[in-house]
């Protein structure tokens, strides 16, 4: 054959056929990723609330001096879970036992309005404010229901009225969702806590900080960047040993509304991303590009000003590129813009800003900032990526 | 939906928009398992286990806009060893439809030196070939995915397209 004989390999990879069960496959496929997603979400969720546990022994020992984190969003919770009757507890297990089903279903869709509530409501949960009435159940459906919030045992859906849900039904629901957490951590406990671990152990024998340090240092930079505290947030923590480095992940969240990520090295404690995700902003109407270009000096100087002033780096860089997409004249990307501060030695410091509310969204620290771009090459769905230098000022 | 929506909400835990994501990229997906098994089996077997890996660890995935090379990854990864479990049947290639040859520029004759040819490229190089060939992917995207210098894959490209001729020339 002759080596410099051209063949296309479009035309090579269109002569593949697709297999009829393909999307068979993949539906079970999902379906099998999202249970195991599940299980691993409860397993996260037990370290949150055994913590509690111990914290809530602790305050009530008198000894909160010694404790490095000082209060933890759901000790009120935690002392709901306690108080519930066993045999409540007892029954929520039975029909997880029985389900197999292991995702809950919406009978529709939260309206945007139920959706902001839901995230008020959470809130206030976990600052005390519960519901007057449990979540009513029932084994199958059941059409005389057909104006009650009533969750389905044989199938794990939630069926909700046509009309808008009030506070006690969505609080009724959040009530719900954490009893059967809480049941599922007392069951995994053991198995997450030897897994926990084995990862302190193995941060340990690198030596660096320890996870309440990490903590703390979440809660810090939760009110740096983004001016908030924290109450009335779930909060969420682990040691990650899976990459390179080995690192602590800090999470305060609004269950579907809001969540704030942060990860450090677990060497130095040294931040090396923060990410924003707000559910208002996947609903956000794109704005042209023009916005952008008329606000893009402005953003940049906010985006200095982040660096500099409120996560202390050095303005060293050399170079400075912004970087968004586009599709049809509009942003992709909920309306935002990364600013890079690409430094001599090829690292980069990334800032994320939403151009339409003109806010600080994320940072990262890049390690080889070609590398990163050259991970990003394709433009699929998301529209055109472009990549601009921005003229130097200062 | 843009991409980076579904995979913000396919981080979150949304299922739907997980199969939505993937019903999107499900071609790209097969096909490209496909390419490195060369058997329908082991490359429903790689989309599957892909999937599944891929939706324990999103909440690993640091940007929604690296979705397709971080998914790439984990697929490669699943039919490498999808052909490790199946040595046996690494021999029996499926290029065999004769729909395949009516369009072709190449001759199903030289189609399947092509193919065999890849076949017996080792690791990285097969990745090499295929990522750059078939999906003209650039080397420094390549040394991404491989999370190699970009150097070493320069070199290892270079051997490969030399291993690749020898292998053609020897048919």
């Amino acid at each position: 054959m002759n080596t410099k004989q051209p063949f296309d390999p479009k035309e090579i990879m269109d002569t593949i056929e697709l297999p009829d069960k393909l999307d068979r496959l993949i539906l079970e496929s999902v379906e099998k990723g999202y249970e195991s997603m599940q299980k691993k979400k409860k397993m996260k969720k037990v370290s949150l609330i055994k913590r509690a546990a111990v914290i809530t022994g602790i305050i009530a020992a008198g000894c909160l001096i010694s404790v490095p984190v000082k209060a933890l969003v759901s000790s009120f919770v935690q002392e709901r879970m306690e108080m519930t009757p066993k045999e409540e507890l007892n029954e929520v297990e039975s029909v997880l036992d029985t389900q197999t089903a292991e995702s809950d279903s919406y009978s529709r869709a939260l309206t945007a309005g139920e959706r902001t509530r839901y995230g008020e409501l959470f809130k206030a949960y976990n600052q005390g404010i519960f519901p007057e009435k449990e979540l009513r159940q029932e084994k199958s459906a059941n059409e005389a229901q057909s104006d009650t919030l009533y969750y389905i045992q044989e199938n794990s859906t939630f069926v909700l009225p046509q009309r808008e849900l009030t506070d006690e039904e969505l609080l009724q629901i959040i009530d719900f969702e954490y009893k059967r957490d809480y049941v599922l951590q007392q069951r995994n406990t053991q198995e997450y806590e030897e897994q926990r671990e084995k990862k302190q152990e193995e941060i340990a024998a690198a030596g660096g900080i320890t996870e309440e340090e990490a903590v703390n240092l979440g809660r810090e930079w939760l009110s740096k960047l983004y001016g908030l505290t924290g109450e009335g947030m779930e909060l969420d923590h682990y040691a990650d040993t899976d990459g390179e480095t080995f690192t602590y992940q800090v999470n305060f969240s609004i269950r579907s509304t809001e969540y704030y990520y942060f990860s450090f090295d677990s060497r130095n404690g040294e931040l090396l991303h923060s990410i924003k995700s707000i559910a208002a902003d996947l609903d956000a109407k794109p704005a042209s590009v023009a916005v952008l270009e008329e606000k893009k000096e402005a953003l940049c100087r906010m985006a200095k000003d982040f660096l500099t002033n409120r996560l202390g780096k050095e303005a060293d860089y050399k170079q400075v590129v912004y970087s968004y997409r586009e599709k049809d004249g509009l942003l992709g990307m909920g309306n935002h813009v990364f600013f890079y501060f690409i430094r001599e030695d090829g690292s980069a410091y990334e800032i994320k800003m939403n151009v339409v509310e003109e806010t600080f969204s994320d940072f990262c620290k890049i390690a080889d900032y070609q590398a990163d771009k050259g991970t990003d090459g394709q433009s699929g769905n998301a529209g055109k990526r472009v990549c601009i230098d921005m003229p130097q000022s200062n | 939906m843009e991409l980076e929506i579904l995979v913000r909400r396919a981080k979150r835990g949304d299922q739907d928009a997980f199969l939505e994501l993937m019903l999107d990229c499900k071609e790209y997906l097969y096909r490209t398992a496909f390419l490195y098994t060369r058997n329908q089996d082991m490359a429903c077997d790689a989309v599957q286990e892909c999937i599944i890996k891929s939706m324990e660890s999103i909440d690993k995935l640091r940007k929604p806009e690296f979705f397709r090379s971080w998914i790439t990854r984990i697929l490669i990864n699943c039919a490498l060893g999808e052909l490790r479990k199946n040595k046996k049947y690494a021999g029996e290639p499926e290029w065999d439809g004769t729909e395949m040859a009516a369009e072709s520029t190449l001759s199903q004759e030289e189609k399947m030196d092509l193919y065999q040819a890849i076949d017996r490229l080792g690791y990285p190089y097969k990745v090499i070939i295929i990522q750059k060939y078939f999906f003209d992917y650039k080397l420094q995207e390549i040394a991404s995915l491989l999370r190699m210098p970009l150097g070493t894959v320069k070199v290892y490209h270079a051997r490969a397209k030399k291993q690749l001729k020898n292998y053609l020339e020897a048919e």
